[in-house]
């Protein structure tokens, strides 16, 4: 029942695993890039499903005589009747002007629309930073005044190494982006930080019973195989809800479900791997400089 | 006492099992809850105020421009539309179920500016001065029938014998739609616009456009999301199936890691799920797709307290302590961490309450409402289902935790 695994010890090998993965993760956002849907970048959207099989090239032909030959055209489906048309940002006249045009290819019935200006875009793009800079400094805050500032540092150090593996992934998969995936985002800052906060709560309590000439590494390692267990089982009942979700939820939530499934899989490794040893290596540079001055002039 | 117990948890689990069986068969909550247009189908556009130069936007006009709007919008017959103001320029308009949405669309947007000038084209009479225009037929040809207020009928008066035997031409939109030559004096403040409706349909909304009156400043819509009734019902079915699949999931994975303690948390999660979706009933929540994902992950978050609960519990256990008192202990000591590790997760879901988007806000609403609920019945709830059954001496209490 009882597992023992040193987690201290080869810090330096999870540490390099963690870079290697943030590493690929980083080539993800910035060289394949995110894939960005009309909620970021302004320009509509029209599921349509007619009446009999078209081919993609049909609608091309009628966009290209609209002048919107920077639309994309995707098959929804296996029946070879439904489509995604994403046109960039058009007026409400050339958009009832496409509508009455694409009649020509045949009957259709126009399933969802959405169609969003590029002010807007910009805007959630401003809102999502304003967000994750304000849920960073509350989340400091928080740990700092709960448990101390090393905690919230450490804390804020894997969460953000969380989120870039999380997005990164989300790049490579190269998912289309609505608004939704900001709101996995904004919630992996939360959510993963209760694992880091139920590691440190133990790490904390255990501080508290130290036995003498107990090493503070053996402390933390104890801590985090108590609480590995309970790390496991929860991430596990999170990403049943998400997969479900993912794959039973529906195409317009699957940008929020997978991001979320990936942050929540990075952000227990993270917390078990990479935020209680940042934690302790600063924990023990700090006292070694204590040691080394015996009249230590700030209190911790 | 232990038969006291064993009565008391098996009446308090039938209560539960009935009550939920009464809200999830007989008379589903589901059915007396909001939805949202994504679900119901329907259409969301959000209109900006351009302001023409010298005339700046302010309060006054943004709330004439939604009177407009919601004026056209009763006529439309749409039930619970919202129409709410978005920031200091904007207007967000939500008209769930519309049947004919490019319709409703171009009847929202459409400015009717009525204009009836002298011959020699200064304006006399706007849309401003009618108290009704209806939509009517007149020798076999679609029209308006206008009828001015008293000071419209009074200049319209004085123009018909100033201008007798002339043309007043009429415009629409700043386009000339008639010019009909005056044969007599019209006192009577009425008048008959023949433009080129080509049905009756037609002229009627034009009517209704003069009617509500000209839009205060020019409305430039900047999103719009339709969806239609059978895509909103396919999502309700994805989402449902969605929901009852992750519940049973969990619940599986809870029996399977803690057995019967697994068990009473799993009546505890089912609880849960019923005053979350209550809890959205009862403040009169619009439920939408976004909403729905809140609550399927919030029921995958609910279990971690009973997680973080009974692992504790099977420790002071494995210590040496006695049923009665590992629990009373693991649940003391859990507490805190729980409240602690809820705490940044409610954080985040207020963020993004403050500054998301409709959906986004129900979402975040969703998680906030689910937090708080889950201390309850994760602590509360499955801490009485444990002390009585440790009371009634169940089932080796021990072996259910230790495994």
């Amino acid at each position: 029942m009882s597992m023992k695994i040193d987690f201290i010890k080869h810090w330096k090998r999870w540490f390099i695993l963690s870079a290697v993965v943030t590493v690929i993760a980083l080539y993800g956002i910035f060289v394949r890039g995110l894939n960005y849907g009309i909620d970021f970048t302004g320009g509509t959207q029209m599921n349509l499903k007619f009446s009999h099989t078209i081919t993609t090239q049909d609608v091309t032909r009628v966009l290209d005589q609209d002048r919107l030959s920077q639309s994309t055209v995707v098959m929804i489906g296996s029946t070879h009747r439904q489509v995604l048309v994403t046109t960039p940002t058009i007026s409400v006249s050339q958009r009832s002007h496409l509508l009455g045009q694409l009649k020509t290819i045949g009957s259709y019935q126009e399933i969802s629309t959405s169609q969003v200006s590029s002010i807007i875009g910009q805007q959630t793009e401003r809102t999502a930073l304003l967000a994750v800079i304000l849920a960073t400094v509350a989340i400091i805050l928080y740990i700092t005044i709960r448990f101390e500032f090393r905690f919230a540092v450490a804390g804020i150090i894997a969460l953000l190494l969380d989120v870039i593996m999380a997005v990164g992934m989300v790049a490579l998969i190269h998912v289309v982006l609505t608004t939704y995936f900001i709101m996995a985002v904004l919630t992996i800052f939360g959510y993963s930080m209760n694992d880091r906060i139920i590691v440190f709560d133990r790490i904390r309590e255990n501080l508290h019973r130290q036995k003498k000439n107990e090493p503070i590494q053996e402390v933390v390692n104890r801590s985090l195989n108590q609480v590995l267990v309970r790390s496991i089982n929860t991430s596990t009942t999170v990403m049943l809800a998400l997969a479900a979700l993912l794959v039973l939820g529906g195409a317009s939530l699957r940008d929020f479900s997978l991001t979320m499934l990936l942050g929540v899989f990075f952000g227990t490794f993270t917390s078990l791997f990479i935020a209680s040893p940042v934690w302790l290596l600063w924990r023990l540079r700090d006292d070694a400089r204590r040691k080394a001055n015996p009249k230590p002039a700030r209190a911790d | 006492m232990r038969q006291r117990s064993i009565l008391t948890l098996v009446l308090l689990v039938a209560v539960l099992i009935a009550g939920g069986s009464y809200l999830s068969v007989f008379n589903p909550i589901t059915n007396h809850l909001k939805y949202g247009l994504d679900l119901r189908g329907g259409i969301a556009a959000t209109y900006q105020a351009e302001p023409r130069p010298g005339e700046p936007v302010d309060s006054k006009t943004m709330s004439k421009a939604i009177q407009i709007l919601s004026f056209r919008i009763n006529k439309l017959g749409v039930t619970e539309p919202v129409i709410q103001q978005v920031g200091k320029t904007r207007i967000s308009v939500q008209l769930p179920g519309v049947k004919n949405q490019e319709q409703a669309l171009k009847f929202l947007g459409e400015t009717a500016q009525l204009e009836i000038k002298s011959p020699t084209g200064q304006v006399l009479l706007t849309g401003a001065d009618l108290s009704n225009a209806v939509g009517s037929i007149q020798q076999g040809q679609y029209g308006v029938s206008l009828t001015f207020d008293s000071k419209g009928a009074a200049i319209f008066k004085a123009a018909s014998i100033k201008y007798l035997h002339q043309t007043l031409p009429i415009y629409l939109n700043g386009k000339l739609v008639e010019a009909p030559v005056i044969k007599q004096v019209i006192a009577g403040g009425q008048a008959f616009m023949s433009g080129n409706f080509t049905s009756l349909k037609q002229a009627q909304n034009t009517a209704l456009l003069l009617q509500s009156g000209a839009l205060p400043v020019p409305l430039k819509r900047i999103s719009l999301v339709t969806v239609s009734a059978t895509l909103g019902h396919q999502s309700i079915i994805a989402s449902e199936r969605a929901a009852a699949i992750a519940i049973v999931l969990i619940a599986l994975a809870m029996i399977f890691w803690y057995r019967l303690a697994g068990l009473l948390a799993d009546i505890a999660l089912g609880a849960y799920a019923f005053l979350l979706v209550g809890a959205l009933w009862a403040i009169h929540a619009t439920i939408t797709i976004p909403g729905i994902a809140g609550i399927i992950l919030s029921m995958g978050m609910a279990v971690d307290a009973n997680v973080i609960i009974f692992s504790r519990v099977r420790e002071e256990m494995v210590n040496g302590k006695t049923p009665r008192a590992a629990i009373e202990v693991g649940f003391r000591n859990a507490i805190r961490a729980i409240m602690d590790s809820n705490a940044t997760t409610f954080i985040s879901a207020i963020i993004l309450f403050f500054l998301g988007s409709g959906d986004v806000k129900g979402f975040a609403l969703t998680l906030m409402i689910g937090i708080i609920i889950s201390l309850f019945t994760a602590v509360f709830l499955t801490r009485a289902f444990i002390r009585l059954a440790a009371d009634a001496g169940w089932a080796r209490i021990r072996a259910v935790f230790v495994g």
